[in-house]
């Protein structure tokens, strides 16, 4: 019985946590454009200068 | 000058601004650096017999000229271009991209200027997005350097059509999420109570059941506001319409559950917060589909002019579209689209009116006529007096395009409306009903419990997912076949079809000349062309095009032609070797003080009969030859017609241009019916004609004169190629040019709507399974729980065999 009362408020964090990525991850537009990000990966990267 | 355009030598376009490339020794030129590098490893690596195995090179349409946008205008600054302290940013479309190479290849040429910060390129939507330091660089700076990558980039404004869709996305994204959560956190606290054999101590199930009232209620409150939203508008309207129905399904399980809660009765959270989250997740792909299919609608409608070179204090001056006005002389130099309606103050010149009369044929224009926007000065300059200016830009008509799309409802959707609303009714009646009779019959705690768990079972889920579910997988599988669905009416009215009207322009032809007939009267077939094509080369117009075309395709040596003279609307005069030579009209050559010869005229109607357009050619004033030009066939035209015969439907063929011509066209095609010389503002009569109660009319075509007969048409169906009106007006648009989409949208609508019959006979057998058990008080929360998503996911499924089947 007393492990629900640190598990599940744990897991509330734990979730709540994901929230504000999922949150961060929408507002900074990254499911707008399905489409480009796998062709993204076969670029070269940029030598550096 | 003119500069003579060579084929790039890996794709075969044309080169507006060569690169030169070595390969094996040899100077060769290119469109662009990724063709060249393209074609520098097929040859590294041994492997050119890729040039002969792919066939004819000259796949694309020719690459049209970038127009030339006033990009560092103020007016045009203000439109597209944000300040950002001290960055500039905008946003434009980029036409030419194909692959992911365009995309690398603009992002790190672009990334290379100075003065560029950011440099964003979406393939799926085809824009860039670029963020610059104004003090070291401007817009049309980086403009050309778009070009000179081989790519055009047109001026585009998110705030109108693109920024409220983001929004959207964003916001019914975020609202999936959170019922998402819900869903997750409330089946955790579920499971236990469903399936352990509790043995915890008296409080626990409490703390579970409390824990999931608690999780519940913010996310569903969240996740419902906008179909709450939706069903008070219904509710204004005295419908119950199907938010409303989702939301008194969604409200009765809520309050069943807290009261549940209370009385430590049953809870149904995990069905409640499951139920909106597929709702949910339906909504979001069905406005993801609808971006999609208004982005390609979007790209095709860019190419219509945007600027205008009006005249001020005597020097032309490059506009944005917007800032015309009434009033303003606007100059048109030849080939160029009129931005305006006008009448022509100065100049004259064939204006091809073929988007708008069907005429293919310019008509020659003078000053005081009247010109209209978006027809074509082919041959000569104009300056045009603006009576109407475009009011109506693009982005505003794919706006309207939008809203109508959103607001329009298609018979079935209202018939469902209709049960809908019969259905919500008859749920509260039937709730209402065994509430009476099991408070008659037990105690009143049960009755209430029974008439709740009828409202909780009978959730109109897998009702409320028939058509959208069936609708959005259809348009989406049409967009990868290359078939526009911009309005769902269009997959419910196809099936039906029993009239097709196919334009004859641009729609069954494909609206290219080609040389059908030469007839010499002195010399060779040779010589005639020889000197036809001569005489036509530095010209641009449908004709010549198609003679030169041939000319070079039998690898004729053209003699130097001097003094080239354009006669506006009948023809080409120049000075060649074996003397003074004209190519064009009847009336040309008549001006000449050429006069036919009676065997020139019998060789000219046995052309005219055969459906011709006939030019003449002069040589020191005598006719030395006709050629005939024929418009040709689509490929897939005649195959199109027969599988549409074959499944019943009659075939009309209509057409602007005169009566042989379209015979020939009909006849080749064999269609029902043929009607020739229809004036543009006939097309929509010959339309309402045909309409009657038991018939729906389908319009097949691509021009501005087509446009009234699309929207008078049951279904309106544009070619991709065609004009942007046509496109606004259609309800389905066939891409890439391929009539033979038409039998596979027709099979698609079909497939849908069989889809959908299924989805609502489906979701009608749960209910008429599950109503019956919740009034005999049979329905327990573990029951409902697995029942209404299995109805949903049924329906889901269903549907899904849309995408899989290959039509």
């Amino acid at each position: 019985m007393d492990i629900l009362l640190i598990m599940i408020p744990g897991c509330i964090v734990l979730a709540l946590i994901m929230f504000g990525f999922f949150i961060w991850a929408n507002k900074s537009g990254q499911f707008e454009d399905l489409e480009g990000a796998k062709y993204r990966i076969l670029y070269d990267d940029e030598p550096q200068r | 000058m003119i500069a003579t355009v060579t084929p790039c030598f890996h794709c075969g376009l044309e080169t507006r601004n060569p690169l030169t490339g070595t390969i094996e020794g040899q100077e060769r030129l290119f469109c662009c650096s990724g063709c060249r590098t393209v074609c520098e490893i097929i040859h590294s690596q041994g492997l050119e017999s890729y040039y002969d195995k792919r066939g004819d090179a000259k796949s694309g349409r020719a690459a049209a000229e970038a127009p030339e946008f006033p990009f560092d205008h103020e007016d045009f600054q203000r439109q597209y271009v944000q300040q950002d302290g001290e960055s500039c940013q905008v946003s434009l479309m980029v036409d030419g991209m194909h692959c992911a190479a365009c995309v690398w290849l603009i992002e790190k040429g672009m990334a290379r200027h100075s003065g560029i910060q950011d440099v964003q390129v979406s393939l799926g939507t085809q824009r860039a997005h670029l963020r610059w330091d104004p003090k070291q660089t401007q817009l049309s700076d980086l403009a050309r350097a778009i070009t000179q990558l081989g790519y055009r980039p047109y001026p585009y404004d998110p705030s109108k059509l693109d920024q409220p869709l983001k929004a959207r996305n964003r916001d019914l994204l975020m609202r999936m999420a959170v019922a998402g959560l819900g869903t997750l956190a409330t089946m955790y606290l579920a499971e236990p109570l469903y399936f352990s054999d509790f043995t915890g101590e008296e409080g626990s199930e409490k703390l579970l059941v409390w824990l999931a009232l608690l999780l519940a209620t913010p996310t569903s409150l969240y996740a419902i506001t906008p179909i709450l939203k939706g069903a008070w508008s219904g509710l204004r309207q005295k419908t119950i319409n199907m938010d409303g129905t989702i939301a008194l399904g969604a409200l009765g399980t809520y309050f069943a559950s807290v009261w549940g809660a209370v009385t430590g009765g049953p809870i149904y959270f995990e069905s409640l917060t499951m139920f909106l989250f597929l709702i949910l997740a339906g909504r979001f792909v069905e406005h993801a589909v609808r971006r999609k299919v208004f982005s390609a609608t979007e790209r095709l409608l860019k190419l219509e002019a945007k600027t205008a070179s009006v005249i001020q204090d005597g020097v032309p001056r490059r506009v944005p579209l917007q800032a015309v006005r009434v009033g303003d002389l606007v100059a048109v130099s030849a080939g160029e689209a009129i931005p305006v309606d006008g009448v022509i103050q100065e100049g004259t010149a064939g204006v091809n009116e073929a988007m708008l009369s069907g005429e293919s044929r310019p008509v020659l224009k003078q000053p005081g006529d009247r010109v209209l926007g978006s027809s074509v000065a082919v041959d000569g300059s104009l300056v045009v007096k603006a009576t109407g200016v475009g009011q109506e830009t693009q982005l505003n008509q794919i706006i309207r395009l939008i809203e109508q799309a959103d607001s329009h409802r298609s018979p079935g959707a209202r018939r469902i409306d209709q049960i809908t609303n019969l259905f919500g009714l008859s749920v509260v009646v039937v709730a209402a009903l065994s509430f009476l009779v099991w408070s008659l019959i037990a105690d009143p705690s049960t009755a209430v419990m029974i008439a709740v768990a009828v409202l909780v079972i009978t959730c109109p889920c897998a009702l409320g997912l028939a058509i959208p579910a069936a609708n959005v997988l259809a348009a989406t599988k049409g967009v990868d076949k290359g078939i526009l669905f911009a309005d769902g009416a269009a997959l419910e009215a196809l099936p039906g079809v029993t009239h097709v009207v196919l334009d004859k322009t641009g729609t069954v032809t494909t609206g290219h000349m080609e040389v059908a007939s030469l007839v010499p009267f002195r010399g060779t077939e040779k010589e005639l062309l020889t000197l036809a094509a001569a005489l036509e080369e530095r010209f641009e117009h449908p004709i010549a095009r198609a003679i030169k075309a041939l000319g070079q395709e039998r690898g004729l040596d053209l003699p130097l032609v001097e003094d080239f003279q354009v006669v506006a609307g009948r023809g080409v005069l120049g000075r060649v070797p074996a003397g003074q030579a004209a190519i064009g009209s009847e009336a040309l050559l008549a001006a000449q003080g050429i006069a036919l010869s009676p065997e020139a005229r019998r060789s000219s109607d046995v052309l005219k009969e055969r459906g011709l357009t006939v030019a003449f050619v002069g040589l020191d004033g005598e006719v030395v030859g006709l050629l005939g030009l024929r418009d040709e066939l689509r490929d897939d035209a005649q195959e199109t017609v027969r599988a549409l015969q074959a499944q019943g439907i009659h075939v009309t063929l209509l057409s602007g241009d005169h009566r042989q011509a379209a015979e020939l066209a009909g006849k080749a095609l064999g269609v029902d019916r043929i009607l020739s010389e229809v004036m543009p503002d006939e097309k929509q009569q010959v339309i309402r004609d045909l309409q009657h109660p038991d018939r729906v009319v389908v319009m097949v075509g691509d021009g501005v004169n087509d446009a009234p007969a699309l929207a008078q048409a049951d279904v309106g169906i544009a070619m991709g190629e065609g004009t942007d009106l046509s496109i606004t007006s259609a309800k389905v648009i066939l891409l890439g040019d391929r009539l033979g989409l038409l039998t596979r949208a027709l099979q698609l609508s079909r497939d849908t709507q069989r889809v959908i019959r299924q989805n609502l006979i489906l979701s009608a057998v749960y209910n008429a399974l599950t109503i019956p058990l919740a009034v005999f008080g049979l329905v327990t929360p573990l029951f409902a729980a697995i029942v209404m998503p299995l109805s949903s996911l049924a329906v889901i499924g269903n549907s899904l065999r849309l995408t899989r089947k290959e039509a």
